[in-house]
């Protein structure tokens, strides 16, 4: 095989590489923003709503204010809530999940 | 512990007390009146006698939950929300004020530091293609608020919640639909598990809205002519209001069979289910007569992917979601 020989191949396989690489990048611009909307979501039974999404962004709470302060109103009612008492009927559900979750 | 379901309309908190479990119900709603003199303030706060309201340091009367939506409607304007479309609103600038106050307020301080607390969450719309929509903020905020009184606050999605509450005969296996003000949140859940979460961003409001434009009344008018019922979706009706009212209902359940047959479609995560599945409803704007029975019909027309036992209304369609929300808390470590 000559040098040119040689030469072609190489030339071939990396230009096959860059339309692959122009490729993907292409497909992710175009479907990478609904695919975050499809990712699997996750479960509050396993992570109890501990985990946080590994791309989401974090905020800095010592540099961001996110505590609101309500001292300023003052209050002129006794009570703002409708009241329904209903039977318990939420035990089975508790267990029921508490066992699939591997207690 | 409590569970609490922070909805663009209603804020609902649930706990247990005793052998009973209470649900404390908050209309998500207020209303400013700014008086311009001393006189003026002191006929107002005589007016607003036996109301809800909070004064701040300006002297505005803030006028909240059903009191506010009936003072807007007095005065033919709208009511004003802290949220909007089921997260913190930016379009309002006293929103975080007044959303910390109410749910403050609602959930009390907490029995001792660290109680328990899971908050509902929106997932993220499938027909909102911009980043306006973001979670996260409104989730720290939330969480923030809920930590100044105590408590120990996680999230978890809104129509998570409701499966957890609805899905028990099941075990855990169907779809959840939370039909809310201002969004229509969905979970496909197989054994417990969430496998593909997601919302939309038409729900009640916007038939309130849309209603409004077709009849020239105020979105509050709309509101509280809708909620008086005496219309079924889809039907024909000799009130103006509630024509339009029952009209966009039936554009509305159409809309959401469709974005909900067109997402699942061939969606990677979703399950093969063995059986057909059940489909489980709630919320407010699925109280509405004939709302259920015009989505089943909705999602046959639209060729909906997976085969449906049935589509159910859940036993009590207000409180589904906070309910889920208590058991996540009760599974908590």
């Amino acid at each position: 095989m000559s040098s040119t020989d040689m030469m072609l191949i190489i030339l071939i396989i990396i230009s096959h590489m860059l339309i692959m690489i122009l490729g993907v990048g292409l497909g992710y611009l175009i479907w990478g923003r609904q695919m975050s909307v499809y990712e699997k979501p996750g479960s509050f039974l396993k992570s109890q709503g501990k985990d946080k999404q590994s791309n989401s962004i974090e905020i800095d709470d010592t540099k961001v204010v996110l505590s609101v302060n309500t001292d300023g109103y003052e209050k002129k009612f006794d009570n703002m809530t409708k009241e329904t008492k209903v039977k318990n009927n939420i035990s089975s559900s508790v267990n029921k999940l508490k066992n699939m979750k591997g207690k | 512990m409590i569970g609490l379901d922070v909805g663009t309309s209603f804020i609902i908190a649930s706990s247990y007390k005793g052998d009973e479990i209470v649900f404390k119900d908050f209309r998500d709603a207020f209303y400013v009146i700014k008086p311009t003199t001393p006189i003026a303030s002191k006929m107002v706060e005589k007016g607003l006698k036996g109301k809800v309201f909070i004064k701040d340091e300006a002297g505005s009367f803030i006028i909240l939950g059903k009191d506010a939506i009936e003072k807007a409607v007095e005065r033919n304007e709208t009511a004003r929300r802290p949220m909007y479309r089921g997260v913190v609103s930016v379009k309002e600038k006293e929103a975080r004020k007044v959303l910390a106050y109410i749910l403050k307020e609602v959930v009390g301080k907490a029995k001792k530091q660290g109680d328990k607390l899971v908050f509902c969450v929106p997932a993220q719309p499938v027909d909102q293609e911009d980043d306006d929509f973001d979670v996260g903020y409104h989730e720290d905020v939330v969480k923030s608020i809920l930590s100044e009184v105590g408590y120990d606050a996680r999230s978890v999605n809104e129509a998570e919640a409701l499966c957890y509450a609805e899905l028990e005969d099941t075990d855990y296996t169907g779809i959840g639909i939370s039909c809310g003000a201002g969004m229509t949140n969905v979970c496909v859940m197989l054994n417990g598990e969430p496998t593909v979460v997601f919302s939309t961003t038409k729900s009640g409001d916007w038939v309130d809205r849309m209603s409004a434009v077709a009849t020239g009344e105020p979105d509050s008018v709309v509101q509280v002519e809708k909620e008086g019922g005496g219309f079924t979706v889809g039907e024909p009706n000799d009130n103006p209001v509630l024509s339009a009212v029952a009209s966009y209902y039936d554009r509305l359940v159409e809309y959401t069979a469709k974005q909900l047959s067109a997402a699942l479609a061939g969606h990677k995560a979703l399950p093969k289910f063995k059986d057909p599945i059940r489909i489980v409803v709630a919320g407010g704007t699925s109280q509405a007569d004939g709302y259920i029975a015009k989505l089943n019909q909705k999602l046959l027309e639209s060729e909906f992917p997976l085969p449906i036992e049935v589509v159910k209304h859940a036993e009590d369609p207000l409180h589904s979601v906070s309910k889920g929300c208590l058991i996540a808390a009760s599974i908590l470590d």
